[in-house]
């Protein structure tokens, strides 16, 4: 049904409401952390995005898409948490209290897994982010430079910086399967 | 084709299917919306999270340091918002307290004896407002407006938009022309609240409000102690004053801006007390007569200080642009609007005078004038905080005219609680 024009002049003062941004982006945002983050504290780092945004909603200008704006409060999110976790491991590791890993012998798959994981520790997490967003969710580079609000040269710095940084700590891709 | 777009590498399947082994999942497992949902909101009920330990030790070196410097200043400056280690300001008012939030923006337009009339400009205040006073207790902010008897409520304005937070008794909210009252424990919108104080500040907050000019009542005397181990602000009372203005910067408060000036020039509460307070002048009274609802009697008012061409003249001009507009007659309002563009082309409330016209064309059904509103205002400040109320419009009206690319790209900077399927339908019809 055309909304009229005295319903869209009264609507168009209602504010967000924070019940529906959350119910139409939680997808959106759980991907994006769950994708940037790397880590199993995705619901957790999900709760403190949503809390900032609830926190900033009164903030939002509308000159930008919602999702550009969720994406950079995430984006944010998880960096700092990142750092935080990495800053976190290297004073572990400092003080000789960082976990051993496990003894035990994984399957083939977790081991690889691992070691992917390892692999992506050695990258900042700008230059993760780009590979994981251009190589896993299929983002172009401009849609990345957008999001990120870099230019997009940057953009592909990151990620041939990510490459080979990455292939230099896991090997080459498709080399598992030619051993 | 651009040379970023050239330069695009081309994708590496194997490195897709190598990273995809370590990164979780990016489906949510199930029942993880409702769980975190739970999380967020009992985050919100937590006060809010205590600054590091060197943060707080810095912020002590650094309150020092501030306090030596500045601290005879500020006591010879008893109006001044008294700032509180967690950065909010403290004002105590006649018959209620305000905390102004890191760097709201508060003009205090009446503070006597019949009532106070605040008009919040930026950012977020609190109030307890004490009950049982007889007094009138208003706070606009744009063209929303609260009125409380006696209450704990917080108000923010951000880019243009008014959020209003009920802890405590009822408060009338009018916005865009809707009046409604909300009582304890609504907000406006709808579950965003505003409180981000600490559990000591609510409490001081709450706690009773010295009522300046009435004799004390024995339950009031006894419970006047602030509840706090933070000092009382001192009863710095801004009464009769046109316009004064209190920031929250605990830079404003310690250094003393223009504004901060123009408070601490008001009369202090002990001068207040025992002098006759200050008549209202003609813009103040036209004020009341609008908040009391005479609004034939009010738009005199204002015509006649619009007329006397003084420092109230500006306002006075927008309010008889604002007033026609509010109650249903566009065709005064853009009478008024075209006055006020003439007499203040370059006035304080000029984009907000785009706004009331804008709304004044759609409620006169006169399409051709709101889109060319909506083009003019959109090329000459396509990033103000107003610009998606423009865009909705030139959305809706490029979308009944068949152009649906041109609607899509307009109202995807359109905030999602705006009706923009509705702006959209004539392009989803078959």
């Amino acid at each position: 049904m055309q909304g009229t024009q005295s319903d869209v002049e009264a609507l168009a003062r209602a504010p967000l409401v924070f019940a529906d941004v959350y119910a139409e982006h939680f997808a959106f945002v759980y991907r994006v952390v769950a994708r940037l983050s790397g880590s199993g504290d995705v619901e957790d780092l999900v709760q403190e995005v949503f809390v900032v945004v609830h926190r900033r909603l009164g903030e939002f200008r509308g000159d930008a898409r919602l999702t550009s704006w969720l994406f950079r409060i995430a984006y944010l999110t998880v960096g700092a948490h990142v750092r935080r976790e990495r800053l976190g491991r290297r004073v572990r590791e400092l003080f000789g209290r960082e976990p051993e890993p496990s003894t035990a012998h994984p399957s083939e798959e977790l081991e690889r897994a691992r070691r992917v994981r390892a692999a992506l520790e050695r990258l900042s997490f700008e230059q993760r982010s780009a590979l994981v967003l251009f190589e896993v969710e299929g983002w172009s580079g401009a849609e990345i430079a957008e999001a990120l609000g870099v230019p997009s040269g940057t953009v592909f710095r990151r990620l041939h910086e990510a490459r080979r940084a990455f292939a230099a700590a896991y090997g080459p891709p498709g080399e598992e399967e030619a051993r | 084709m651009s040379r970023e777009r050239e330069r695009e590498p081309a994708r590496n399947p194997e490195l897709l299917r190598t990273l995809g082994l370590a990164l979780p999942s990016p489906t949510p497992r199930p029942g993880a919306e409702r769980r975190i949902a739970r999380g967020i909101q009992e985050r919100l009920r937590q006060p809010a999270r205590g600054w590091p330990f060197w943060a707080v030790l810095g912020a002590c070196v650094l309150s020092a340091c501030v306090g030596v410097l500045v601290g005879p200043r500020l006591f010879h400056a008893p109006s001044k918002p008294a700032v509180s280690a967690a950065g909010h300001s403290w004002l105590a008012l006649r018959a209620a307290r305000a905390v102004l939030v890191e760097r709201a923006n508060l003009e205090i337009e009446r503070d006597d004896e019949r009532g106070t009339e605040l008009r919040l400009v930026a950012g977020t205040a609190l109030f307890h407002v004490q009950k049982g006073t007889g007094r009138s207790f208003v706070v606009t902010a744009g063209a929303a407006r609260v009125q409380v008897i006696g209450t704990v409520f917080g108000v923010t304005v951000a880019d243009g938009r008014v959020s209003v937070d009920v802890v405590e008794g009822v408060v009338r909210f009018t916005n865009g022309g809707v009046t409604r009252n909300l009582g304890a424990g609504e907000t406006s919108p709808p579950g965003v609240h505003l409180f981000a104080l600490s559990p000591a500040e609510l409490a001081r907050l709450r706690a009773p409000v010295p009522v300046v000019g009435a004799a004390p009542s024995a339950a009031a005397a006894a419970t006047t102690a602030p509840s706090s181990a933070e000092p009382e602000p001192s009863p710095s009372t801004p009464s009769g004053s046109s316009h004064a203005v209190a920031r929250a910067s605990p830079a404003n408060a310690a250094q003393g801006s223009t504004e901060a000036a123009r408070a601490a020039a008001a009369p202090s509460a002990a001068e207040t007390a025992s002098n006759a307070p200050a008549a209202p002048n003609a813009y103040q009274r036209a004020r009341a007569l609008e908040r009391d609802g005479s609004i034939a009697e009010a738009a005199s008012a204002y015509a006649a200080v619009a007329s006397a061409g003084d420092a109230d003249a500006e306002d006075a001009t927008f309010a008889l642009a604002r007033l026609p507009a509010q109650h249903g007659d566009p065709n005064a309002a853009l009478g008024a609007i075209a006055r006020y563009r003439s007499a203040f082309p370059n006035g304080r409330y000029a984009r907000d005078i785009d706004v009331l016209e804008l709304n004044a064309h759609l409620a006169a059904h006169d399409e051709t004038a709101a889109l060319r509103d909506a083009e003019t205002f959109l090329a000459h400040f396509p990033n103000d905080a107003r610009a998606w109320r423009f865009r909705l419009v030139r959305g809706a009206s490029r979308a009944r005219a068949g152009d649906c690319a041109g609607a899509a790209s307009d109202l995807e900077r359109v905030p999602d609680g705006a009706p923009k399927t509705a702006a959209l339908a004539p392009c989803a019809a078959p």
